[in-house]
């Protein structure tokens, strides 16, 4: 009985070691890069392009 | 004497693991505790942050509008060029569309950081003359200093030149500046109306062309 509640005792030691490994990680950390998001703006060129006018028939 | 000696080897075992545990669990936590924000580095206390620049890109004059004209048909090649300048009155020649009140572009960068400027046409002059045999078609733009040193570096346009536009974004400024002395500049536009325009399609219609202007945080 008392070798295997020892034996039990070392499983769970080991157990815990793999979860604090796996879940303390410091890659889990997001890292948060600057973020440049660019700025826009618009304006507008317009013309308009008439046809000349006909000259009257003679 | 053998089972004592199974029970004394598997007791050992057992602290030794829970110390490798405890020391790991340790281990673990102080990393990450290093790895979170607010958390000082030094005896000091010293907390570093930076501080993201705004940018804030505006055409301050946005709008150029020729309104309607006809290109003069005397001449042995009849074309017509509209030129904006700047805060100067515009030119035009070989037509008769109205200078009055039309002015280039002003852009102005009101960030807190220098950026690059892109522009990028929706039209060239195709898209506004039709195929024009003639080859007279042109549609162009430049960059002036409004505020003198605003732009510098201009990636692959010079300033005070006019470059056709083809679509593509074009990178006008590599440093257009953000201090309030250093921060307009003019965009003007060349507009070359050939006489043998495709009048079936863009006769008496309103040829809309829209400037975007795109700024990223200067290198």
């Amino acid at each position: 009985m008392l070798v295997v509640l020892i034996v039990a005792a070392i499983l769970l030691s080991v157990v815990s070691i793999a979860v604090t490994i796996s879940t303390l990680n410091t890659k889990m950390i997001p890292k948060l890069n600057p973020i440049t998001i660019p700025d826009e703006s618009t304006g507008k060129v317009s013309l308009i392009i008439n046809e000349p006018p006909v000259a009257p028939a003679e | 004497m053998e089972q004592k000696n199974i029970l004394m080897i598997l007791a050992v075992a057992a602290v030794l693991v829970a110390l490798v545990n405890v020391s790991i669990t340790f281990l673990k936590v102080n990393d990450f505790r290093n790895a979170l924000t607010g958390f000082a580095s030094s005896d000091t206390g010293t907390v570093n942050i930076t501080v993201l620049g705004t940018l804030d890109l505006n055409f301050v004059r946005d709008t150029i509008d020729w309104g309607a004209g006809v290109v003069y048909t005397n001449g042995t090649e009849p074309n017509a060029t509209l030129t904006t300048r700047g805060n100067g009155q515009a030119l035009v020649v070989g037509g008769n569309w109205s200078a009055t009140n039309v002015y280039g572009f002003v852009i102005a960068n009101n960030g807190s950081v220098n950026v690059t400027l892109n522009l990028t046409s929706n039209k060239n002059a195709t898209d506004l003359f039709g195929v024009a045999p003639s080859g007279l078609s042109q549609f162009k733009w430049n960059i002036t200093n409004k505020d003198t040193g605003s732009c510098s570096g201009a990636g692959g346009s010079g300033l005070n030149t006019f470059y056709s536009i083809n679509k593509t974004t074009d990178i006008m400024c590599l440093q257009f500046g953000s201090a309030a002395s250093t921060n307009e500049i003019f965009l003007d536009f060349l507009i070359q109306v050939p006489g043998d325009y495709d009048a079936a399609a863009k006769a008496n219609v309103e040829q809309e062309v829209v400037i975007s202007a795109n700024a990223t945080v200067a290198p």
